[in-house]
């Protein structure tokens, strides 16, 4: 244990909140199976206080904690005093403060802890239309737009000396992010006052960009030297270059556990966690205690003989697919079967590392497993990927590892390290769907000669193609492709193979050339379209279908 | 005079580029609102307002050929307006201001 500071907290009347005011995850105490520890760090260029509030049973308690310029100041065992708390602290300092906890775990009962993931403090909640938000600005940051739907923020960015630098405004899609970058006006001008509005009806948050080297010198699980070495095996295994193949950071914004992202400033990773953050109540760092029932079963995730975990039964499918670069074949199992529980996934990939053909198995109860193992940064994981891998324990960072299984959509499980490689991956299911269960994303198809070429073609040979993709949402399944379904639909074509997606299945590389950049997702590309109408469907578009050009000649 | 609520759709810049590249089909589609006699003047203006306004696209985008949007072919159609439906709007023989579609 290292040194110990106790911050001693008293009982205060409520502090109404301010648009100042940030939270910060932090768990001390015991909790299932597991001990946590929090260390606050804080840092300043100016001398300042910061006041930490945190809500226990019903009361709220508050401490004041002064800040010397340049001496960043650790708090170890952060509310350790007040024994079991799993929840924000709510943080608002009289200046610019950078304001970090980490989270430190332990899995024998305090003798020895892990690193643990590092946190940034954020402001509470996500910004709507009309809200504003003022803020100093010391580096660069990000705006990420957390609901699901289009928005704008609006930056008026003034120097402190009160002369206007910029009118800004940032157009984000749904789940889309930007980084702003402010280095060089900050150099030039020196300190910048932001004032943020938004509009649309997006959600906004704004984020810092951490980029403070001494926090990554201080990083316990991912020095630089090996995440160099990762790059370069990755690189050298011909992964795309990062501008196809997305981030870890840009697949942890479109993680179903989405809900306040949290940047990493020794990786960079933002953090996505689904049960760690609730706006309305401002606590966060439930842990699901489920993950912890069974340690047993920790340990049996390929019991280090992964090679040998696959356990074929001659009644899946096999698919071939490939993923960021990589070569999948993949035993797909009948989804009726995941439902039930009774069988999980296997395959195999071709291993950037070795070279060679890796397979891998597991049921869903170990993937739950595995999921809350891959959300806390827990060693064993580390471990199990190391093994996987063939690659020594501190070659695999898995801090920003995501893993699902939704098995309300249909089988998924997919894990991502943080060099972005996808280690696993079901391929999307096809079904056959009547075109008039469809919902679209588009008012019009078929400009330009398409349906009368796809009417001829459909005439002759009936559906004669691939399947078209859809994304399987609460409403139903929406198109992406119009003009053959809505074809289809007019020439009384009642069954057409459809390739089924979830909302937030990564776009594959050619995708994200037709939808570009900043959509990296099923569910993305499909509000993209609908937003492109004007005026604009919903994200999950309409059931009635796309209007057609009259036949030529009949118009 | 009546309200009818024109629409039709058009390719952008980039899908016409990638449409025609990679075989994809998206569109775009927009909604103008037209005060007219009848649904055939509304509609024969609504074209001239489509294929005027789908050319100011291209020309924001600096295309080297300004697309025909009426000899492309594009689905278009003729409603009478809702009463609460807004956005832009005309009457017969006025043109809206041309970059409506965006920039």
């Amino acid at each position: 244990m290292s040194r110990l500071t106790l911050i001693l907290f008293a009982l205060t009347v409520a502090h109404g909140a301010t648009a100042a005011d940030r939270l910060i995850p932090v768990i001390t105490g015991t909790i299932g199976d597991r001990t946590y520890r929090t260390t606050i760090d804080l840092r300043s260029t100016t001398t300042e206080e910061c006041r930490f509030e945190v809500r226990v049973g019903g009361a709220t308690l508050h401490s004041i904690e002064p800040v010397e310029a340049g001496k960043p100041k650790l708090l170890d065992e952060f509310a350790g005093e007040l024994q079991v708390v799993a929840t924000t602290v709510r943080v608002s300092c009289t200046g610019s403060v950078d304001v970090h906890s980490r989270i430190h775990e332990s899995a024998d009962g305090g003798a020895t802890y892990d690193g643990g993931p590092l946190f940034r403090a954020v402001v509470p909640e996500p910004l709507v239309a009309g809200q504003k938000l003022a803020m100093p600005v010391s580096g660069d940051f990000i705006v990420a737009e957390v609901h699901g739907a289009p928005a704008r923020v609006i930056a008026t960015l003034t120097a402190t000396s009160s002369n206007r630098v910029a009118d800004k405004k940032y157009d984000l899609a749904p789940f889309g992010e930007r980084s702003i970058a402010m280095a060089s006006v900050l150099r030039s001008l020196g300190p910048i006052d932001a004032k943020f509005e938004i509009a649309g009806e997006g959600r906004v948050i704004i984020l810092p960009s951490v980029t403070d080297p001494a926090f990554a010198n201080r990083a316990p699980r991912a020095p630089a030297e090996i995440r160099a070495r990762l790059n370069a095996q990755v690189a050298a295994a011909t992964v795309p270059p990062p501008q196809t193949a997305p981030s870890i950071t840009q697949r942890l914004l479109i993680s179903p556990f989405k809900a306040a992202p949290f940047r990493e400033p020794a990786t960079g990773l933002v953090l996505m966690r689904d049960r760690w953050y609730d706006p309305s109540t401002g606590t966060f760092l439930t842990p699901d205690r489920v993950g912890y029932r069974d340690s047993s079963n920790l340990y049996s995730y390929c019991a280090g003989d992964p090679v040998n975990c696959s356990d074929p039964t001659g009644r899946h499918r096999l698919i071939k697919r490939k993923v960021n670069g990589l070569e999948f074949e993949l035993l797909a199992p009948d989804p009726d079967e995941v439902r039930r529980g009774e069988l999980g996934m296997s395959g195999s990939f071709i291993n950037p590392y070795t070279g060679k053909r890796d397979s891998f198995s597991w049921d869903q109860h170990e993937s739950e497993l595995l999921l809350m193992l891959a959300r806390w940064g827990n060693p064993l994981m580390q471990d199990a990927f190391a093994q996987f891998f063939g690659m020594s324990h501190d070659q695999v960072d898995v801090s920003g590892a995501r893993l699902y299984w939704n098995s309300l959509w249909h089988h998924k499980t997919d894990i991502v390290l943080s060099s972005g490689l996808t280690v696993a991956m079901l391929a999307p299911q096809v079904r056959y769907v009547s075109p008039s269960m469809l919902r679209y994303t588009q008012r019009t198809a078929g400009g330009a000669g398409r349906a009368d070429t796809l009417r001829e073609s459909m005439r002759t040979n009936g559906w004669n193609g691939p399947p078209i993709d859809v994304i399987e949402t609460p409403q139903g399944l929406v198109t992406v492709d119009h003009t053959r379904a809505a074809v289809a639909q007019e020439l009384g074509i009642q069954r057409i193979p459809v390739r089924v997606h979830m909302p937030n299945e990564p776009l594959p590389p050619e995708m994200l050339v037709r939808f570009g950049p900043a959509v990296r997702t099923w569910g993305e590309a499909a509000a993209l379209r609908a937003a492109g109408q004007r005026p604009p469907l919903p994200p999950t578009g309409t059931p009635t279908p796309p209007r057609l050009p009259k036949p030529r000649g009949q118009q | 005079m009546k309200r009818f609520a024109y629409g039709f759709g058009f390719e952008t810049p980039k899908q016409w580029i990638a449409n025609r590249q990679y075989g994809w089909d998206d569109e775009d589609s927009a909604i103008i609102m037209i005060r007219a006699e009848n649904a055939d003047a509304a509609r024969a203006w609504g074209r001239e307002i489509a294929d005027a306004s789908v050319r100011r696209l291209f020309e924001h985008a600096h295309a080297q050929e300004l697309p025909n949007w009426q000899e492309e072919q594009y689905a278009d159609w003729i409603e009478e307006a809702a009463p609460e439906s807004d956005g832009v709007e005309v009457v017969v023989g006025e043109l809206p201001d041309l970059d409506w579609l965006g920039a």
